[in-house]
């Protein structure tokens, strides 16, 4: 057994490249060394800035022997008519480095030929890894690679050194144009180049003298640690549970080599700014965290502090000079962020809606002006679903983008501000506040500190979602594979969560709304391709809908049961398909027989006309035919009723209950009666009898297709 | 206080010293020095070089009338291109940080992922922007494209921002602060001029005639170009340019219209780039 480091030493990676770049070296080394059949005990990826790489703990000195048949010439040139070898016999054998002794006739796929079966030495570990090493670097895929020097080599940043150590040997191997040794690069200010690692178990330590943690849960965990002392430190919180903090946490993790964190002051006039305004300043801009006040609660009320994450190790005095340098910097930043933001709320939301025409949305679509005026008339017709002032709700989708237009979010720094900066202009100008929180919210809607989320948000996010996809599925720009530019399957995602996410609604009115109707009047006639593409979105939202125990909640049939039905109201399929979840792990016997039986009737029924049911037209009671259908058709009325009361008033519980008990008399019924009694129809008293008893199935599977398709559920192997 | 025209001697020495050529700036108005033809002209084809020049950059759009501490109509960059990039190049240029005077074991120092793009010259690259203490004081870029064409060999560009350096140095939040000599501030040099040009530029630049100008400069530089004089028709696609960005500063160009102005540019710049090329022997001769 052996230690192997594998380290790529280059000029600095781009951060947020670093982390897919070493998972997948870990990958692709895993998978070929696996083919190679060497085993190991461990992998260790690490990476930094300046480098990536791979330790492999305990791998197996040289591959295993194997036994393996070499096939030659066909027999019939390689031994001639007296059974002796013939010379391209001999020419084989000296190219394997056999003698011929060794050779015989072997049975190969293509009929007789010379061959041997010979012993093959395992190769050594050092031979496999400078073979599979530079192929595994070679086939990374770089999202965005480059040339430097002469241009020969390609890579994400140009390779400056490589180590590649067994033990204590230099495993020789070339990646891209540089030759491994034994030595690594320390931090650039506070390191030496040409350090030498004794060994891999060495690597850390010896990187760790020269001022690199190379470990990538080393390094986020002295981050954090740092991040949480310094902001304790002024009795504040550094986190506020946004993806855009994480991400950020992501990125300083790999821009340094040696992480530390000072923490700086902000100026007392630029605590004007909003939170949002100033905190995105601060990271977009200085890659800074900002500092909250302590204490629960959706708002995040800023302190007048950052936090820096700096490279190399740091004395108080530097810090104090680093300190100074990051203020001045951030003082000129924040002066824009107040002059623009200052210069925008001067201006008023809706003046800024002609401004809107000159901001291309799509060339094929048209403005923004064009996008908020269609949005305009959805949120006002959505309104009613929403039980929401159809007013207010079109006022806030037509002034939802008008923030594009404003200094701020023109900035590259501020574009993820849309929205949250235009409700920000909303509500200084003293507009309603259900129309700025909207604006801000339409992005993505927030729960409200009543833990709900506001409707009208809900109705224009529902607004610009269908627009995005009503106008890219007009211009046929629908996504393919795993390319999807414009976000559709994001936006159809949003239209389907909020339309039905009963959650949303908690205590207040839920849409009562048909995505169909909806979809059909907005594109302005049937568009099949958009529904089902819907439909995919509002089948994967109920695939990842969990029980407690973390398990999904509800199995596949069940959910193409229900998808079979008209998407209509969202939260209405959601309900159904609970129902039938529960009532079926009810009685699960009686649901696997009655989707085999509806199966049936709906093959039976395919094509086939409606009929009038005439209950004097089943067989008398004296055959066992007529009993069964009558049963049936008994138990049918029994239920009828109140089944259909049962989903008129959303019981469907109380319906699938009622279903159930009809599964004896169906299984009667399949089992005795042949509907088709008369497929050809030459007797006219036989073919009544067959219309009747199709009239009768075609109810059975009416009644309960409100709620979903029997048909489409599985029997379960027990 | 380290002054302008000290910091600018200081780096001519510097890249003097790593065998750089030193030439001046090129006399017609452009927004980086990637568009002085010593660059533009000189990353193409094979021939290994290295040049190192001043270059006053003119930015119509972020003219603040002598107003903002840090924008300015009008900057000067410093601007180093070496062909091939040579290994140790990220290690000279930290030499020369410390060359002008910065302890960097005091600072923080950060290569932060960007990539440059000159859309209208049909150039990028890979590289960064070099961060100290949180100031951006230089773009490192290996071009990997210009005028359209592949590089190969890889030049290496290094543009320090000259102002921006010197306000580093001198730890001085207002441009108009420092001291281009002993006796005389930025201010004193610049703040007139950046007054003017923001007037000129937002406001008082003759649409008309600037419009007009363009498509002049763009026949011009074609007809040039198809006569392979590269040199003069290469200045017309440079003056397209900064027409653009005029008309571009000035309000004046509508969404739709931005896209093809662009295009247009680009089209001179390839041309350009291949009328070069086709002069080296390196493509084949074809007009535009």
């Amino acid at each position: 057994m052996a230690d192997f480091i594998i380290e790529i030493g280059t000029e600095e990676i781009p951060s947020n490249m670093i982390p897919a770049l070493v998972g997948e070296l870990e990958d692709k080394v895993r998978a070929r060394l696996a083919e190679k059949r060497i085993p190991f005990e461990a992998i260790k990826k690490f990476g930094a800035p300046r480098r990536i790489g791979l330790c492999i703990w305990n791998i197996a000195e040289k591959q295993p022997d194997s036994d393996e048949t070499l096939l030659g010439p066909p027999a019939s040139i390689a031994m001639n008519d007296n059974g002796e070898w013939t010379k391209a016999a001999e020419g084989f054998a000296k190219k394997n480095g056999l003698k011929l002794e060794e050779l015989k006739v072997i049975e190969g796929p293509k009929g007789k030929v010379v061959g041997a079966e010979v012993q093959v030495k395992g190769r050594t570990a050092e031979e496999i890894l400078a073979e599979v090493i530079p192929a595994a670097v070679d086939s990374l895929y770089l999202p965005k690679s480059m040339k430097w020097g002469d241009g020969e080599h390609e890579f994400v940043r140009p390779v400056r050194w490589v180590l590649a150590l067994l033990d204590t040997k230099v495993v020789p191997m070339n990646i891209k144009g540089v030759e491994a040794g034994n030595t690594t690069r320390g931090h650039r200010v506070f390191g030496k180049e040409g350090a030498v690692v004794a060994d891999p178990t060495a690597y850390f330590d010896t990187l760790k003298h020269e001022h690199v943690i190379a470990d990538i849960e080393e390094r986020r965990k002295k981050i954090l640690r740092a991040l949480g002392d310094l902001a304790e430190s002024v009795d504040g919180k550094w986190h506020d549970d946004k993806p855009e903090t994480e991400e950020l946490l992501k990125s300083v993790i790999f821009l340094s080599e040696f992480p530390s964190v000072v923490l700086g002051e902000i100026p007392q006039e630029f605590l004007s700014l909003p939170t949002p305004v100033l905190s995105t300043c601060l990271r977009e801009h200085q890659k800074f965290f900002s500092v909250y006040k302590n204490g629960i609660g959706s708002k995040h009320e800023i302190l007048p502090y950052f936090l820096a994450v700096c490279d190399g190790p740091r004395t108080l005095g530097e810090t104090r000079t680093i300190l100074e340098g990051l203020k001045n910097v951030t003082i000129a930043r924040l002066q824009d962020a107040k002059f623009f933001y200052e210069h925008d709320k001067a201006v008023k939301l809706e003046k800024r809606l002609e401004e809107l025409k000159g901001i291309l949305y799509h060339p094929k679509i048209g403005t923004y002006y064009d996008k908020s005026r269609r949005m305009e008339r959805y949120a006002r017709e959505l309104a009613p679903f929403f039980s929401i002032d159809p007013d207010v709700a079109a006022k806030a989708a037509l002034l939802s983008k008008c923030d594009l237009a404003s200094l701020l979010v023109q900035e590259k720094e501020f574009t993820s501000l849309q929205g949250v900066a235009g409700g920000l202009y909303a509500e200084s100008q003293g507009e309603d506040p259900r129309i700025a929180r909207a604006i801000s919210e339409h992005y993505q809607p927030v729960m409200g500190e009543d833990g709900k989320a506001s409707p009208y948000s809900l109705a224009v996010t529902v607004a610009d979602r269908f627009d995005t996809l009503i106008e890219f599925f007009k211009i046929k720009e629908t996504p393919t594979g795993s390319k999807d530019p414009f976000g559709l399957r994001r936006a159809g995602k949003m239209v389907v969560e909020i339309l039905a996410d009963a959650s949303l609604y908690e205590g207040g009115a839920k849409p009562k709304v048909s995505l169909e109707e909806l979809a059909r009047r907005w594109y302005g006639k049937d568009c099949p391709e958009l529904l089902e593409f819907l439909k995919e979105r509002l089948r994967h939202f109920f695939e990842n809908a969990k029980s407690p125990d973390g398990k999904s909640r509800f199995q596949y049939d069940e959910i193409n049961a229900v998808l079979a039905t008209p998407m209509n109201n969202l939260i209405d399929m959601g309900e159904r398909l609970s129902a039938l979840n529960a009532v079926r792990q009810e009685h699960r016997e009686d649901f696997d027989a009655l989707g085999v039986a509806f199966k049936r009737s709906r093959n039976i029924l395919k094509g086939l006309p409606s009929y009038r049911l005439d209950p004097a037209k089943f067989l008398p009671e004296n055959s066992k035919e007529g009993v069964c259908e009558r049963e049936l058709h008994k138990a049918y009325i029994q239920i009828k009723d109140k089944a259909e009361e049962d989903i008129a008033r959303g019981e469907y519980r109380g319906a699938l209950r009622s279903i159930a008990t009809l599964r004896p008399h169906v299984d009667k019924f399949y089992d005795e009666v042949l509907v088709m009694c008369d497929p050809e129809g030459k007797d006219p008293q036989k073919t009544a009898v067959q219309q009747n008893r199709l009239a009768l199935l075609e109810r059975l599977t009416k009644l309960f297709y409100k709620i979903a398709d029997f048909a489409e559920i599985v029997p379960r192997e027990s | 206080m380290i002054t302008i025209q000290e910091l600018i001697r200081k780096m001519k020495e510097f890249w003097a010293g790593e065998g750089c050529l030193i030439a001046e700036p090129y006399d017609l108005e452009k927004g980086a020095g990637t568009m002085n033809p010593e660059t533009f002209f000189r990353v193409l084809g094979p021939k290994p070089y290295a040049s190192a020049y001043v270059e006053p950059c003119r930015r119509p759009r972020d003219g603040r009338y002598g107003e903002n501490p840090q924008r300015v109509e009008k900057h000067h960059q410093f601007q180093v291109i070496v062909k091939p990039s040579p290994e140790d190049i990220q290690e000279k240029y930290l030499r020369s940080l410390e060359f002008f005077g910065i302890d960097l074991k005091k600072h923080d120092l950060k290569f932060e992922e960007d990539n440059w793009e000159a859309p209208t010259l049909g150039a990028w690259g890979v590289g960064w922007q070099v961060m100290l203490d949180g100031t951006e004081i230089t773009q490192f870029t290996y071009f990997q494209q210009s005028g359209g064409f592949e590089l190969k060999p890889v030049t290496v560009e290094i543009t320090y921002g000259i102002e921006r350096l010197c306000m580093f140095l001198n730890r001085i939040g207002n441009i108009y602060d420092l001291h281009w000599n002993e006796r005389f501030t930025y201010g004193d040099m610049r703040r007139e001029t950046e007054k003017q040009f923001s007037i000129f530029n937002y406001s008082a630049a003759n649409i008309e005639l600037f419009g007009k100008w363009f498509n002049e400069c763009e026949a011009e530089c074609v007809r040039l170009l198809n006569n392979d004089l590269y040199l003069p028709g290469y200045d017309f696609c440079l003056k397209a340019s900064h027409i653009f960005n005029v008309l571009d500063a000035r309000g004046a160009i509508s969404v739709s219209a931005r896209q093809d102005l662009i295009k247009r540019v680009r089209r001179l710049a390839i041309l350009s780039a291949r009328k070069y090329l086709e002069s080296q022997g390196l493509v084949e001769k074809k007009n535009g």
